[in-house]
């Protein structure tokens, strides 16, 4: 999500929509969403030992359908995890789509990451049936940087006669690396005590040269069963910040870092079944990213590659009218070569694996509320930042949230 | 007397299950047939253009019973579902949801004045001045 740039649109894009065509209806939907989050052991996503209602968003958004294939929309978007947004509004997305065939259609502007079945409604709520999306694919930490990117895609839905229907989407653009966002917490994380002192990582800057992708689904002829595969790659995703070393004495000495990802790819693929108040779903995920960390205080560059993979298994039933039951089994591997996690001192540093279960109440249409009970184990996708004591055993976590929307 | 009242209940209750729904469209509407895959990818916003030429524009009833009934027969999805759906078209910006028309006589005025105009409505409302649309599984 960009802060700044497309600022400026709002006002462009509003006002086109009231000069293009005569009196044009602007829909307005919105929705807040208060999380609350704490765990037994561990902190998991913010400082969740203890309690933390750190966890929070809002939306609003504007649509105008100007012509009959033509619409314009803009969503603002504020968000607060773990201090990752800080609750500043900025623009999740803001585009204009041109609906030429439902074969070929083209949004310009920023647009939403195709990834997955489900990363385009990340940020949303109301539209899953858990707390929190299954962590091994759709990874919280991950969420500013896969959310949206400006530039544009180019979408369209191909019938297929007997065998279904496809669905693609192709994007491609860049997007604004915030100082205080996902990248600067993975930094933080990776390089937190890193001698031994208890030292800590900023960033004073970032950017990401270009990343774009491809989701295909296939609506198979089994009415509510759809596969997806989806691909996203990007390119140079510099940050560039500094170490502080406690001196014991003084002020903190201070070391500039530099770290780059040369080259990122991800593959999503899974399926999604809906039957009346059945819904199945599965995906699996797969990362390479080639990585180099530059330092004085490693003596150099220091080369790396990540190799993430992660899989869920999914069922959600509607038990009553306004009542569903969602259960989720998942598992995230740091390297996906060594899933045992034998490569490192204590192997639960190597993956994270977690089970959940999730009651989901709707009492009106527009109010959302859910409670999540999940037992994870490994510490994989923990920050050490947050944990700065160190790690214990396996963690049980309560998520619950409240939502409202119009 | 306590027979023949249990089966007037029971065909009380047979009646009112046996309310069905049928859809309708605007006259001009380039075909008089839909499969129910292209009605139900109409009404989930995948696509809108209609297979004899100009864009669909569906619109839903405020009566939630019959939207129930609507949906279970040609969408195969509950009402949380179908709802869900358009969240998420309505804050990724792919689509303004369909408008509710606020009873079965105030569909059939929108169907009426819209170009490309599908709803539904009770089986057997009286549905002069728009057609009733056949869908084919």
């Amino acid at each position: 999500m960009s802060r700044y740039p497309l600022l400026a649109c709002v006002p462009c894009l509003l006002t086109g929509a009231a000069f293009a065509v005569d009196t044009p209806a602007v829909d307005i939907h919105g929705y807040v969403s208060q999380g609350y989050l704490n765990s037994s052991k561990n902190n998991y996503l913010g400082d969740s030992q203890g309690g933390t209602f750190d966890f929070n968003e809002a939306a609003i958004n504007f649509q105008s359908q100007l012509t009959d294939d033509l619409r314009v929309g803009v969503q603002l978007y504020a968000r607060d995890l773990d201090g990752v947004g800080g609750d500043q509004v900025g623009i999740d997305w803001a585009y204009a789509d041109y609906h030429y065939r439902d074969e070929l259609g083209f949004r310009v502007g920023e647009v939403k990451v195709a990834r997955g079945l489900y990363n385009e409604y990340s940020d949303l709520d109301l539209a899953n049936p858990t707390v929190l999306l299954p962590q091994s694919v759709y990874d919280e930490r991950l969420r500013d940087f896969l959310t949206s990117c400006y530039g544009g895609s180019v979408y369209g839905n191909i019938p297929m006669h007997e065998i279904g229907s496809i669905d693609y989407e192709a994007f491609g653009g860049s997007q604004t690396i915030r100082n205080d966002g996902s990248v600067n917490a993975f930094l933080a994380s990776g390089l937190y005590n890193i001698d031994g002192t208890g030292a800590t990582y900023s960033t004073n800057s970032a950017s990401l040269q270009s990343m774009y992708g491809l989701s295909v689904t296939w609506n198979t002829p089994l009415r509510g069963l759809r596969v997806n595969g989806s691909f996203i790659q990007f390119n140079h995703l510099d940050a560039s910040g500094q170490v502080s070393v406690p001196t014991g004495f003084g002020p903190n000495a201070s070391y500039p870092v530099s770290f780059e990802i040369t080259k990122g790819q991800n593959v999503v693929a899974g399926a999604e079944y809906l039957k009346g108040k059945l819904r199945l779903a599965g995906e699996g995920t797969l990362w390479n990213m080639d990585t180099s960390y530059s330092s004085p205080l490693f003596g150099g560059a220091v080369p790396g590659v990540t190799r993430w993979a992660g899989w869920y298994l999914q069922a959600a039933y509607q038990i009553l009218p306004k009542i569903q039951l969602a259960g989720t089994v998942s598992a995230f591997y740091e390297n996906r070569l060594n899933r045992s996690g034998s490569n490192f001192a204590d192997p639960r540093f190597g993956y994270q694996k977690s089970a959940a279960l999730t009651v989901r109440f709707d009492p009106v249409t527009w109010v959302a509320l859910k409670a999540e009970g999940a037992f994870i184990t490994g510490y994989a996708q923990m920050f050490n930042q947050d944990n700065p004591n160190g790690y214990d055993g396996n963690t049980l976590l309560l998520s619950l949230k409240a939502t409202v929307s119009f | 007397m306590i027979f023949r009242l249990l089966m007037l209940m029971l065909c009380v209750t047979m009646s009112c299950s046996a309310v069905e729904v049928q859809v309708i469209a605007n006259k001009d509407l380039s075909v008089t047939s839909l499969g129910s895959d292209d009605l139900s990818d109409f009404y989930l916003g995948k696509r809108k253009k209609l297979p004899g030429g100009g864009n669909a524009t569906v619109f839903t009833n405020a009566d939630q019973d019959e939207t129930e009934r609507f949906l279970d027969k040609y969408l195969d999805l509950t009402p949380a579902a179908f709802s869900a759906s358009w969240k998420r078209m309505i804050f990724t910006g792919r689509g303004i949801p369909p408008t509710d028309a606020k009873d079965d006589q105030d569909m059939i005025d929108i169907i009426k004045r819209t170009p490309g105009g599908i709803g539904y409505v009770a089986t057997g409302t009286k549905v002069d001045g728009v057609m009733v649309l056949i869908i084919s599984k």
